[in-house]
């Protein structure tokens, strides 16, 4: 209830001090509200389980000022407990000075191979007007948010900086070098020396674009990350492709085993490997024609799971994706997914169809068959499905019911009920230079932005 | 088994019958099918909807002329009417860049709406090349190449949904299936785990001695 308190008390106070700080004229407002409902029976304990979830996402911009917050508040009506979560709540100002980019609190950071955080943070980027470089420096402590259960084995105690000098003016590409330390727990975890690139050769045939990132960690001396991509995309025929290779390493333990698992880089990856790991993946898009496209991919792994032992991993998925009337009003989609490894396979095939063909009426429904045989002699057909059926009450305010129904191993029948309500707004304080839009005039549209269903 | 069978191949027939006669479903007034003519193109829908009225005064304040935005020098020779008639209009249109100058994150004019939605009605013809190939896969190395990119289109919000935002209603990265051949792929690519998840996360259940539970 505390907790409940602090965040709605943290969001209001943002936004009152957004709102007192800025000019009140050409205030832009825009927000995603969605409750979310479901009532199943629990896998465990087999008694009703009632979750709902209510999301709020705000964006204020304001002479160049943007705010950001996103949250969750959860109640289970079944079971009875609580949950909030506090994702975002960040001050933007791009233009506080020519060329200087400050973002200030909880916020998504991402800047290299560091990894991705949510992070309490501030982050300085700047990008000097005519210089041919800029720089960047970021630092804070990271926030996590998956449920824990049994007592945590991992602290949470981090913090994370570093920064990167980048080009501004290079033509169609990017480089930067930078630095990335974390610490957890009062210790140093990373040290790592990174640089990333990317480069576009509009030039060429196939509009070639690659990428690549590396990083070396200047602490165990051992080299952590490196990976180089090429995407080619040829108009004749209509074919996309994409090339990756990845080497990871992250950390060099030698032969010793580290017992304590604060002081292990990527405590998930050294559950199946002591090493390293290596990764080629390829993958392609055909139009076949303005409407119907396949598409596919594959990636190989290879590590060394115990010394002297290494392992072979296959991940495969190929379909067809359908736009009747090419113009994403409809989505069909069928997939066909592989997953092969020293734990077992998996043979699954997906079916996905969305239509927004009316105004106000959505409908989407989707059925995934995984048939699988593990290591430990378990074998089984899993299979899911829903259909789920919206109305466009009013521009930006959605009603939807979900029926979604399962079988597997847990339940020889598994029916949940689920209601969700979305409701986008956008809202300017003054009259705009262009005509006056309604709250979401975009009629639902927006979620395709926001949910990738290609 | 043969039930769900069923099922399944009565749900994919239905969807394929409905999207093969699209044309024909009714549209009347409580059933109005979207017009195709402004969904199908989004640059043109934006192009449409720009207002030079409206726009005049701000412009005019930033000392921006009409030869800043369109060319006047172009000569349409193709002895077709109605195509020159096209051309012309493609080749006065000054293109998404002009447009994006200002109504962009890093805004020069500060009071320029930013919402993608405020000239583009519909949001699916903007997703780039790059985006239809494994996307969700080789994404990370692009972000971390150039993520200033990323934010030029997405909010906060949207990374956070897949890689922090964990409820058990909706599905989002993994199939509700996933839970019980997780393992398989685990030990598949056991570098992608981490993207999003932390140990504890596995110990929840696993230490339990339990299969399931949170994150159902």
């Amino acid at each position: 209830m505390l907790r409940k308190r602090s965040i709605l008390l943290v969001t209001l106070g943002l936004w009152a001090g957004w709102l007192t700080c800025v000019p009140a004229n050409a205030a832009e407002v825009s927000g995603d509200l969605s409750l979310l409902g479901q009532v199943r029976q629990g896998d465990q304990s087999r008694e009703t389980e009632a979750p709902t979830d209510l999301y709020g996402n705000f964006i204020g911009s304001n002479h160049g000022a943007d705010l950001e917050t996103y949250f969750r508040l959860e109640r289970d009506f079944g079971l009875g407990h609580t949950q909030t979560d506090f994702y975002a709540g960040a001050l933007h100002l791009p233009s506080t000075n020519p060329g200087i980019d400050i973002t200030l609190g909880r916020q998504f950071l991402t800047l290299g191979p560091g990894g991705a955080f949510v992070a309490d943070a501030g982050k300085i980027r700047v990008d000097p007007a005519g210089a041919p470089v800029g720089f960047t420096v970021f630092g804070g402590q990271p926030r996590y948010f998956e449920p824990t259960v049994s007592s945590a084995s991992l602290s949470q105690d981090e913090q994370i900086f570093g920064g990167d000098v980048h080009t501004t003016h290079l033509k169609d590409g990017r480089l930067s070098l930078g630095y990335f330390e974390q610490h957890r727990d009062g210790r140093i975890l990373r040290q790592l020396a990174t640089a990333t690139g990317s480069q576009s050769f509009s030039q060429l045939p196939g509009l070639p674009h690659v990428y690549g990132s590396f990083a070396l960690d200047t602490g165990k001396h051992n080299i952590d990350q490196g990976t180089a991509g090429l995407d080619v995309f040829l108009s004749q025929p209509r074919l996309s492709l994409n090339f990756e290779s990845t080497y990871y390493k992250p950390q060099d333990q030698g032969g010793r085993v580290i017992a304590n698992q604060n002081l292990r880089q990527d405590p998930i990856f050294e559950l199946f490997s002591i090493s390293d790991m290596l990764q080629f993946r390829g993958g392609l898009r055909y139009m076949l024609s303005r409407s119907v496209s396949a598409f596919g991919d594959y990636s190989y792994q290879r590590y060394e799971a115990q010394e002297g032992h290494m392992v072979n991993g296959h991940i495969a998925s190929a379909g067809l994706l359908w736009l009747p009337g090419g113009d994403g009003l409809e989505v069909v989609r069928i997939e066909y997914y592989l997953f092969d490894s020293n734990g077992g396979n998996v043979n699954g095939g997906k079916i996905y169809y969305e239509s927004r063909v009316y105004d106000r009426i959505l409908f989407h429904t989707k059925i995934d068959v995984g048939s699988y045989t593990k290591v430990t002699n378990e074998h089984d057909t899993a299979v899911t499905g829903l259909l789920g059926l919206g109305y466009v009450v009013s521009p930006g305010l959605v009603w939807e019911v979900d029926f979604e129904g399962n079988r597997n191993k847990d339940f020889d029948d598994d029916f949940r009920f689920d209601f969700l309500i979305t409701y986008h707004f956008d809202y300017r304080s003054k009259k705009p230079a262009l005509p006056q839009r309604t709250a979401g005039t975009s009629e639902g549209w927006e979620t395709l932005g926001r949910r990738p269903v290609l | 088994m043969r039930g769900w069978t069923r099922v399944g191949m009565v749900l994919v027939v239905a969807a394929a019958i409905i999207s093969a006669c699209r044309q024909y479903l009714p549209s009347n007034r409580y059933l109005q099918v979207r017009q195709p003519s402004s969904a199908l193109q989004s640059t043109a829908d934006a192009r449409n909807k720009f207002n030079h009225a409206a726009h005049a005064p701000v412009l005019a304040a930033k000392d921006v002329t009409c030869i800043d935005c369109h060319r006047f020098d172009e000569l349409i020779d193709s002895g077709n009417e109605e195509m020159a008639r096209e051309l012309s209009a493609l080749g006065q249109y000054p293109g998404g860049v002009k447009c994006h100058f200002c109504h962009t994150g890093e805004s020069r004019v500060a009071k320029a709406p930013k919402a993608c939605t405020t000239c583009h009605q519909n949001l699916a013809p903007l997703i780039p090349e790059d985006h239809q190939v494994a996307w969700l896969k080789v994404h990370a190395g692009m972000a971390q190449a150039n993520p200033a990119r990323c934010e030029n289109c997405h909010s906060q919000a949207f990374c956070i949904d897949c890689h922090d935002r964990r409820d058990t209603i909706q599905t989002r990265v993994h199939e509700r299936n996933f839970l019980f051949f997780h393992s398989v792929e685990a030990r598949a690519n056991p570098m992608q785990c981490g993207s999003c998840h932390r140990k504890d996360f596995c110990d929840n259940c696993h230490q339990q001695g339990k299969v399931g539970g949170v994150g159902q």
